[in-house]
């Protein structure tokens, strides 16, 4: 098949005419450039071009439901928006919006959507651009403090056919605001389905915002995110990246700190098994001085899965006076798991401290012995490791409901 | 309780135990000295069942059954407990809840009913007395950042916690200072019975003042090369191991 009969099958026909001009651009680069090959050193260890071609040939697009979606929705926060196949989904969404938060459609935001698209842009970026007919918008205002998580949850659902989702939301985080969203990435049904999902968070000066995206899919399920982060001043914005499948994955975290004083905490972790493929690729974009970044990613991996970490700190000629600190960590439980990991580190300020770190071992085997040699059995004891290990990201998420979540998801994938 | 017979145990290939024998009866103390390197801490791991190591003859009974057959969390169940020499750090994981893990696996197994949350730091608080720890380190991650004295307690701890039958303490005394060695031995003595009996390795003739044993043995190059009683500690600490060396040169 054709790379350009494949896009034309991925790009969904639009609806809407605000994103005409972001779209046809889009399109125009991606048609040109295509979808990035082996041969792309971004994407060199996740083909995802190939089994997209592979399988979406007969791609008819998608139908209704069905099942009931209902029942796979978790009850994490009173504010829920729950989006099925990238569309907002009123009738699954329940939220009672605190004061300081308004959700709009993305189209308010379509310049911003228009500067996305570049020659240098991401591949699945620009495929998301070109299919842009909706997207929602949420803001929060100047010094509000949002105690309740906002939950985003998006069902990609091949239950009839074969499914596509372009899923793009948009956050901005007004001065001093605090907040936390959260976006859970699920599906339902035995096709495959590829959801290139978008979101862009704008952290303005002083606010404080807490981005956690939680990644549960199935082994049909193929996922590239994009998540972009402009960090302004004062800002401090925390990314947790989860994962517990996907046929599939790779997710983009860029973020930039483009305001002085300013600090981005990222953490991660991937847990993986049977032929999953998760890949994570983190921009850490030190552009003014002053600034901090800690990042901590970690793996825990079975059967012959397969991970890949690749951290890029940049720290500008202009970014004085910066701390990066970048950590993976991993846990390979079988001889078949593969990790693939690769820091990248940029420095061309000249007073900076930097360091990186990573390490691929088994569960240690002391360890283990001191606890069975206590009573407790072999499986507890495995179980008891990994879980410590894993909480070492997972109690850094400070709701408790989306932490309790997490944690059983974790005790589910790891007590196979 | 325990009898080992002509146990003989190597680790990649070199030989380290050369046929032990040994019996331990309950209610008995017994203490093993031996110049480093001479096996001690390889025993008490073979007995616990650490897997690097391979047994390559001899048999060990443990309560008439052969502890070869059992898995080491079926060991401890079974009522063996081996204090560390060398404690394991477990980032993550406190004391306490590891503690509540590994009584309520063996209570399960000796048919009793799990402990809840109540019932359970009760248990705790009660001996946590024994050996004068302190509740806040128990919560913190097991081991981790512990002084070398505090691992050491914790040990004895845990060993008050599971009420064990046999108990191997590996140089618990060494770390100590002279008011934690007397806390510890203490907390040995509360804890001992008619029913239950304990190895205590040592390099010190000191701990065998507070905890008196019943026999002393002399572990040289793999094998028990001399028995007798407390008496044969005092003259280890006064001659050292030379004459010992010197008597068994050609082993
Ligand atoms: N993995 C290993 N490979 C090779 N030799 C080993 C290994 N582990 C232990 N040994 C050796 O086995 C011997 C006995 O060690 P062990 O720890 O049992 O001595 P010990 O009597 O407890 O000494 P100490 O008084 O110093 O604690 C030592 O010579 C040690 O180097
Ligand atoms: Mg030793």
């Amino acid at each position: 098949m054709e790379m350009s009969d494949l896009l034309q099958r991925l790009i969904k026909a639009p609806e809407s005419d605000s994103f005409s001009t972001a779209r046809e651009a889009a399109s125009t680069i991606i048609k040109e450039r295509g979808l990035p090959s082996r041969k792309n050193e971004e994407y060199k260890y996740t083909n995802l071009s190939k089994i997209l071609e592979r399988n979406f040939g007969e791609f008819g697009g998608n139908e209704e439901s069905a099942t009931d979606l209902s029942a796979l929705i978790p009850d994490l926060s009173d504010n829920q928006l729950v989006f099925v196949n990238g569309i907002l989904s009123e009738e699954l969404s329940s939220y009672k919006l605190p004061e300081g938060i308004t959700i709009s459609t993305i189209e308010e935001s379509k310049e911003l959507v228009e500067q996305d698209v570049g020659a240098k842009s991401d591949e699945f970026l620009l495929l998301n651009t070109s299919s842009l007919n909706t997207g929602i918008t949420i803001n929060i205002a100047k010094s509000a403090l949002i105690e309740k998580p906002i939950v985003l949850i998006h069902i990609t659902d091949s239950s009839k056919n074969q499914a596509v989702a372009h899923p793009r939301v948009l956050i901005n985080g007004a001065e001093s605001a605090q907040a936390t969203i959260a976006e859970l990435f699920i599906g339902n049904g035995d096709a495959l389905s590829f959801t290139n999902a978008v979101t862009e968070i704008n952290c303005a000066a002083s606010s404080n915002l807490s981005y956690i995206k939680i990644g549960n899919e199935n082994g049909n399920q193929l996922h590239v995110g994009n998540t972009q982060v402009n960090v302004a001043e004062k800002a401090i914005f925390n990314a947790m990246t989860v994962n517990f499948g996907g046929k599939m994955v790779r997710n983009n975290l860029q973020i930039s700190l483009n305001g002085s004083h300013s600090e981005a905490n990222l953490d991660g972790l991937y847990v993986t098994d049977n032929k999953e493929h998760i890949d994570n690729h983190t921009v850490v974009d030190h552009k003014v001085p002053n600034c901090n970044s800690n990042e901590l990613y970690k793996g825990i991996m079975n059967g012959s899965s397969k991970g890949i970490f690749n951290g890029k700190i940049y720290v500008r000629q202009d970014a004085q006076v910066t701390n990066a600190f970048q950590s993976n960590k991993n846990i390979l439980l079988s001889d078949n798991a593969t990790i693939n990991t690769k820091p990248q580190l940029e420095i061309w300020a000249d007073d900076v401290k930097c360091s990186h770190g990573c390490t691929t071992g088994k569960l240690d085997k002391e360890q283990l012995f001191y606890l069975r040699a206590r009573g407790i059995g072999e499986h507890s004891a495995k179980l008891m490791l990994l879980d410590a290990y894993a909480n070492e990201v997972i109690e850094r998420i400070k709701d408790e409901n989306l932490r309790t979540y997490v944690q059983e998801i974790l005790h589910t994938k790891i007590d196979e | 309780m325990l009898k080992v017979k002509n146990l003989k145990a190597s680790i990649e290939g070199k030989e380290i135990l050369k046929g032990i024998n040994l019996e331990v009866k309950p209610g008995e103390v017994h203490a093993i000295m031996g110049p480093n390197g001479s096996g001690k801490s390889t025993l008490s791991a073979v007995l616990a069942g650490r897997e690097e190591y391979s047994v390559d003859s001899g048999t060990v009974e443990f309560l008439g059954s052969d502890i070869f057959d059992l898995s080491p969390e079926e060991r401890a169940r079974e009522g063996l407990f081996l204090a560390f020499q060398y404690p394991i750090e477990i980032p993550g994981v406190s004391t306490t809840n590891f503690m509540r893990a590994a009584v309520n696996q063996i209570r399960e197994h000796r048919g009793l009913p799990k402990l809840d949350a109540v019932q359970f730091l009760k248990v705790m608080k009660e001996r946590m007395k024994i050996v004068d720890i302190d509740q806040a380190l128990l919560k913190r991650s097991l081991n981790e950042g512990f002084s070398g004295g505090e691992k050491k307690r914790n040990e004895i701890f845990q060993m008050a916690m599971l009420e064990p039958k046999l108990s191997i303490l590996d140089e618990t005394d060494s770390g100590l200072d002279i008011d934690a060695l007397k806390i510890v031995a203490n907390g040995v003595n509360t804890l001992r019975s008619a029913d239950n009996a304990t190895i205590v390795i040592t390099h010190y003739q000191r701990l065998l003042d507070f905890i008196v044993p019943d026999f002393v043995h002399v572990l040289y190059n793999g094998q028990i090369v001399k028995t007798g009683t407390k008496e044969l500690a005092y003259e280890l600490e006064e001659r050292g191991y030379d004459w010992i060396k010197a008597e068994h040169a050609n082993v």
